[in-house]
């Protein structure tokens, strides 16, 4: 349906279809209340009633990045893009070995993943979670298949003690991993952290692999800054260095590090933080 | 696809416009603005790259068919009812249309169906307009305005045509190369 849309959508009609379908998407009463729950959490003080309306706008960002993305596929349309932290950007470009990516569910991470391949000439191993549906979770392999550029390689993090050692090799080959370190699949390594004063669940693969193979990690974010704009945004880069007995000592800091990144950022673009359950165990289902 | 890095005033290009009046338009401006350099700044060169365009377009042509529904339900449904169904039946109609008219076109090209697709529903939107404006309903003003700007947009294409080295010339100074 999206290609569809990609391919016989007429461009000053997006609007109209963007502002129907998100609509029909408020619909969906898990979504809904799922990002009603971290909305409550990022916004401590808002009322429930606005957070409604808060919830459409997440929704509205989604359908755009989803078209955006589609668009690029299908199309090879791109987007403008702008780009913050330029100086972390390039020293992440030219670094002599490997780095690790750390991203969240926002804006259009696939099609950053796919032009930064693209534009930079460096290879880029991107691991996804993969869809709960079976049958969502097909169609995105077949167009991955498909759409996929030379220099992207797309994962799905279903079996984690295989995928760990391929990214490892990825490294050593100087390749850049892109990973979300904002969600966690069932059967994936975690670490507590906290996020909004909530406790979260924190993939732990990303931290562990920057120590095991000594690159490290940036933080980027890739946000939607208004209709075909993107905003590349980088941060300084965490090292993850072995300086303690304990093993849990050292992560803690970087995986603190990314998680003051993380609220930083969502707390200023909370409209697209495309986590449709609730983040914290605390907050309620 | 090209990109121009480094400038923002490039969003004046008028090649970043689709329809004649917005080009014309950014040719005015473009000759005026002044060169902006900023840093980090990847600007895309593409026809359909504009916001307010598309979102003037979209608003235009959704306030128009929420006028026309209202005259037209106001007489089997009541005033107050037509208001409140207007604009939910314009975007469900609207949804409609784009899936039949890309059903219709998919077959005719291989790949790239909106253009072709944009044509046809421009083509049933001026043909509703023009029965709006023929009728004795008060949204005939808004079917004629509709016409008018459709009409303005053809003659401004005229210009448009033969402004084309200036526009090029205009494009080069924002930074576009070919």
């Amino acid at each position: 349906m999206a290609r569809f849309g990609a391919l016989c959508l007429p461009v000053w009609m997006e609007p109209v279809v963007m502002a129907f379908w998100s609509g029909f998407f408020l619909m969906w009463g898990a979504g809904r209340r799922g990002v009603m729950r971290n909305l409550a959490a990022i916004k401590p003080r808002s009322w429930a009633f606005v957070n409604f309306f808060r919830a459409y706008r997440v929704f509205w960002n989604f359908g755009w990045t989803m078209t955006d993305n589609m668009r690029f596929k299908e199309l090879r349309i791109i987007p403008d893009w702008e780009f913050v932290g330029l100086d972390h950007f390039e020293k992440l470009q030219s670094e002599p070995g490997g780095a690790i990516i750390l991203t969240a569910h926002m804006g259009s991470y696939d099609l950053a993943a796919q032009l930064f391949s693209e534009l930079t000439g460096r290879r880029m191993y991107m691991v996804r979670a993969p869809e709960i549906d079976p049958q969502t979770q097909e169609f995105e392999q077949q167009q991955e298949g498909r759409t996929g550029s030379d220099g992207l390689t797309v994962e799905f993090n279903t079996k984690s003690s295989d995928l760990a050692l391929d990214l490892l090799e990825a490294i050593q080959r100087g390749e850049l991993v892109a990973i979300q370190g904002d969600r966690v699949t069932p059967g994936i390594a975690t670490f507590p952290a906290q996020l909004f004063s909530k406790p979260v669940q924190i993939p732990s693969g990303p931290f562990a692999l920057a120590l095991a193979a000594r690159v490290p990690i940036y933080p980027l974010f890739v946000i939607r800054a208004g209709r075909r704009r993107y905003r590349l945004q980088t941060c300084e880069p965490i090292v993850v260095l072995r300086t303690r007995a304990r093993r849990d000592d050292d992560l803690r800091d970087a995986v603190a590090a990314w998680t003051k990144h993380l609220e930083t950022v969502i707390e200023a673009g909370w409209y697209q933080w495309f986590m449709f359950e609730p983040y914290s165990k605390e907050l309620p289902a | 696809m090209r990109a121009v890095r480094g400038r923002a005033d490039t969003r004046w290009a008028p090649s970043r416009f689709n329809f004649a009046i917005f080009r014309l338009a950014a040719l005015v401006v473009a000759s005026r603005a002044v060169v902006e350099h900023r840093r980090g700044e990847v600007l895309v060169i593409d026809r359909n790259q504009n916001a307010a365009e598309s979102y003037a377009v979209s608003i235009w042509v959704v306030a128009s068919l929420t006028a026309y529904a209202a005259s037209l339900l106001a007489a089997p449904l009541g005033w107050i009812a037509a208001a409140i169904v207007a604009l939910p039946a314009v975007l469900v109609l609207c949804q409609a249309a784009i899936v039949a008219g890309g059903l219709f076109v998919l077959p005719a090209i291989r790949h790239d169906h909106t253009r072709l697709n944009s044509v046809l529903l421009m083509t049933s939107l001026v043909a509703v307009s023009a029965w709006i404006a023929s009728t004795t309903l008060w949204s005939r003003y808004v079917g004629m305005l509709f016409i008018a700007i459709v009409a303005l947009n053809a003659i401004a294409a005229v210009p448009a045509r033969l402004l084309r080295a200036r526009m090029a010339a205009a494009d080069r100074a924002r930074g576009v190369t070919d």
